[in-house]
């Protein structure tokens, strides 16, 4: 009995000492600039967007401001970042909620595909990020879901697999010294560190421009401009589609996770479809069983200017002027909205 | 499965689990043997038929080599093993690459041959276990080594996963012996091995994969690179490697401990030799000794005068060197050694009187690390011109890069230095350190937890598996 109780105490000394490390490790990663950003000013906002780079290089928080009836000294700001995904979204709610203060009544979410899918490179800024997002909630959350779904065990097993992974990156912090080691002796700034992510305004909105698109960026809007045929084709295409049908079951549980998450603090969530090429599906239909506030601009009959040509830089986003009006839009649809909701 | 990914924890701690609730020596070395065949397969399992095809081979040889009344056929026994093994390694590991070099040559005589290269998959860790066959035939052939009766204990001696990709090259008289008794979990010394484990893991995953970027940038390109930077890249390759197969030794080691059985020591800071020859006393000892005792000394050794003497060890080093990979730059790197193994012999017999004690420590370990790094040059570079320029820069200081490294890695490479010193110090202590258990698995949480932090989020490969 006696060897038994020192083993065990020899683990809670070893948990002890790990935990710890872990902790001082955990205090000394920052995150990412933007949430720290956030937090730095979280009295003076009362409206945040979440969402990808429909959101990061298309909503201007200054024209948005300028656009609806603020109480002074507020304001709102743009957290988005390209490629992001629900359970992004998801992850960055979450720590916007423990960051904010009262103040805090509005978050913008982009309304994106529900997946449980991961691309697989991790370790470049993506990889990165998906690492950060894989949070304890976010990852219980995930891995329920995983095993719920009703895929084939193997695949199962590899997203099992995939989501854990992450998970434990993000709880032991792996990688995140040996990149402040190699960037510290380059002399580089870390990751997530760039504050190009804020823009001219201090906003976090940096739009989508020549001088300030990536080399992908680039490379899609000479596609695009030799062959405009995908922006075309979305026009028969979104009129035929309907509401875009049911909301998955894994759709349907994240949006509620998020709004209670959300309701607990006491903010609401307004869902915002960016308009794309395709309808996504779900979201209409939470919509309209009342599960979500929804403002959707995937509407070509009510929105048709998002189609045109001209306001296109390339065939997923608006350039700085089709931004700047879409803002406004956005503005206009958002005091409506939360006009009519009760308080 | 790499040792430090976390699927191979998850599998050590089940081998590890199972292996010390079997309470028989026959169920355990079944469960190690079945283990070390997942833990292979998990590479390729097309090659298992290979280690099994090994080891039947040996089995059979060695029993007929030890009952052979006449010396003709013991030779002969001996012959098949040798043949049977050599032949594997020749084919998987050297046939493209003579293939490759027959035509070559023929080009520069001015034939245009058209021999096609094979495409043969380089099954991993096979110079290491062949090289223990043949090491267990060539004992009994000796007389050294009675060949074991039991099939089930030269498999598990062939295969223990620990060992079995990238060495220690264990040799049968150490380990089959082991196999006789049953180990107990009470007689594992456990701070030190669970200490190694940390150590090598350190090593691999915190220092080794963290230099490959920055030497794998300056070897993509040795000509780009200024004279600073190749004096900062070339080491860091010294420490990489060092790191990454030494890290591989120790986990080793260390998961062998764990098991109960016992691995020989691997590396005895090798950077800290006084001369080519103490560099090869401490450098992959296991293969150090390997090629003396069964190369270099049936060869003749030092017996034959000093031209013999020299001609063997230059053979020793050259084939030393192929062993290492199918590639010209690991002859030249094996050669350059046989050179200096044999310039230091003579230097050594004919030495001046004079010394200079205080400073000749530390001139003669800078000289050898100097040397090694020059050989290392041609260990990693991608081909000669590459190697050249490498040796340009950091042996003649001459180069046509201008890109720079931060002159900060130095201080790193200083801190690195001064723990293999004092790993080394450790090491050689003649009452090993004890720790109070709390403290040491307290201590043991808190570098966990931070060489998670230090280490790559993706895994390289051990630089040794590729030999």
């Amino acid at each position: 009995m006696n060897l038994f109780f020192s083993r065990c105490g020899l683990g809670v000394c070893f948990v002890l000492g790990f935990a710890l490390s872990s902790v001082a490790v955990d205090a000394l990663v920052p995150e990412r600039l933007k949430l720290e950003w956030f937090e730095s000013i979280a009295d003076e906002v009362d409206v945040v967007f979440l969402g990808s780079s429909h959101v990061f290089r298309q909503i201007d928080p200054v024209i948005f401001d300028q656009e609806r009836q603020l109480e002074p000294g507020l304001r709102a700001v743009n957290l988005g970042a390209p490629g992001m995904t629900l359970a992004e979204e998801m992850y960055l709610l979450e720590r916007v909620l423990a960051k904010s203060t009262a103040h805090l009544r509005w978050c913008v979410v982009e309304a994106l595909p529900a997946e449980l899918q991961m691309k697989n490179a991790e370790v470049n800024d993506f990889g990165k990020r998906r690492v950060e997002w894989h949070g304890f909630h976010v990852s219980m959350f995930l891995l329920a879901e995983v095993l719920r779904s009703d895929q084939v065990w193997a695949e199962k097993w590899s997203l099992f697999q995939r989501h854990l992974r992450h998970a434990v990156m993000h709880f032991f912090h792996i990688g995140e010294g040996s990149e402040w080691l190699a960037k510290t002796i380059r002399g580089e700034g870390l990751a997530f560190s760039n504050p190009s992510v804020f823009g001219q305004g201090r906003r976090g909105y940096v739009p989508l421009e020549m001088s300030t698109a990536d080399e992908n960026a680039l490379k899609q809007r000479e596609e695009f401009l030799q062959d405009p045929r995908l922006l075309w084709g979305a026009r028969p295409h979104l009129s035929k589609e309907g509401d875009g049908g049911p909301p998955s079951p894994l759709q349907s549980r994240m949006v509620q996770a998020m709004e209670e998450m959300a309701q607990e603090r006491g903010v609401r969530l307004i869902w915002w479809l960016h308009p794309n090429l395709d309808r996504l599906s779900g979201w209409r239909q939470l919509a309209k069983a009342g599960q979500i506030q929804l403002i959707a601009f995937d509407d070509i009959e009510r929105y048709p200017q998002f189609y045109k040509l001209r306001w296109h830089f390339d065939p997923y986003h608006l350039t700085r002027k089709g931004a700047e009006k879409m803002t406004v839009l956005l503005a206009h649809e958002f005091q409506e909205l939360t006009q009519a909701l009760p308080q | 499965m790499i040792f430090t990914e976390f699927r191979f924890l998850g599998f050590f701690l089940l081998v590890f689990g199972v292996h010390w609730l079997l309470r028989g020596l026959r169920a355990r070395k079944i469960w190690l043997l079945m283990a070390s065949y997942v833990f292979y397969a998990a590479w390729d399992w097309r090659f298992l038929s290979l280690i099994m095809g090994s080891t039947l081979v040996d089995y059979w040889a060695g029993m007929r080599i030890h009952d052979a009344s006449h010396e003709k056929s013991r030779k002969a026994w001996l012959r098949l093993s040798l043949v049977a093994n050599l032949g594997m390694l020749g084919f998987f590991k050297y046939c493209d690459f003579f293939l490759h070099s027959a035509a070559s040559l023929l080009q520069s005589v001015g034939f245009d041959p058209h021999l096609p290269t094979l495409g043969i998959i380089l099954p991993v860790g096979i110079s290491f276990f062949t090289f223990q066959t043949m090491s267990y035939s060539l004992d009994i052939y000796y007389r050294r080594l009675e060949p074991t009766r039991s099939l089930l204990d030269l498999s598990l001696f062939v295969g223990f996963f620990p060992q079995l990709v990238a060495g220690p090259i264990v040799r049968a008289s150490d380990f089959l012996p082991q196999l006789k008794r049953l180990p107990r979990f009470a007689d594992v010394s456990w701070q030190p091995a669970l200490f190694l484990f940390l150590c090598g893991f350190i090593k691999k995953a915190c220092i080794s994969d963290n230099l490959a970027p920055m030497v794998d940038g300056y070897f993509a390109d040795p000509s780009a690179w200024s004279v600073g930077a190749a004096w900062i890249a070339i080491p860091a390759y010294a420490v990489q490697i060092y790191c990454d197969f030494s890290g591989y030794s120790d986990m080793a080691i260390a998961c062998a401990a764990m098991l109960g059985y016992r691995l020989c020591l691997n590396f005895d800071g090798p950077y800290l030799a006084m001369d080519i020859r103490d560099f090869w006393r401490r450098w992959h000892i296991s293969l150090s000794t390997w090629l003396r005792d069964y190369l270099y000394i049936p060869l003749g050794g030092s017996r034959g005068g000093e031209w013999a003497t020299q001609r063997n060890l230059m053979l020793t080093m050259l084939l030393g060197g192929l062993w290492h990979g199918a590639s010209w730059n690991f002859v030249v790197w094996g050669g350059l050694h046989g050179v200096a193994l044999a310039l230091h012999r003579t230097w050594s017999k004919k030495k001046p009187s004079f010394s200079l004690p205080a400073i000749e420590p530390v001139v003669s370990i800078a000289f050898t690390f100097w040397f090694v790094c020059v050989c290392w040059i041609l260990f990693r570079a991608q081909n000669f011109a590459d190697a050249w320029h490498g040796i340009q820069a950091f042996a003649f200081l001459q180069s046509p890069g201008t890109q720079t490294l931060p002159l900060s890695w130095f201080l790193l490479f200083a801190v690195l230095y001064l723990a293999h010193m004092l790993a080394a110090k450790l090491r050689h202590r003649e009452q090993p350190l004890r720790v109070p258990n709390w403290a040491f698995a307290f201590a043991y949480g808190v570098l966990f937890a931070l060489s998670f932090a230090f280490m790559r989020v993706d895994h390289p490969p051990f630089i040794y598996f590729q030999f």
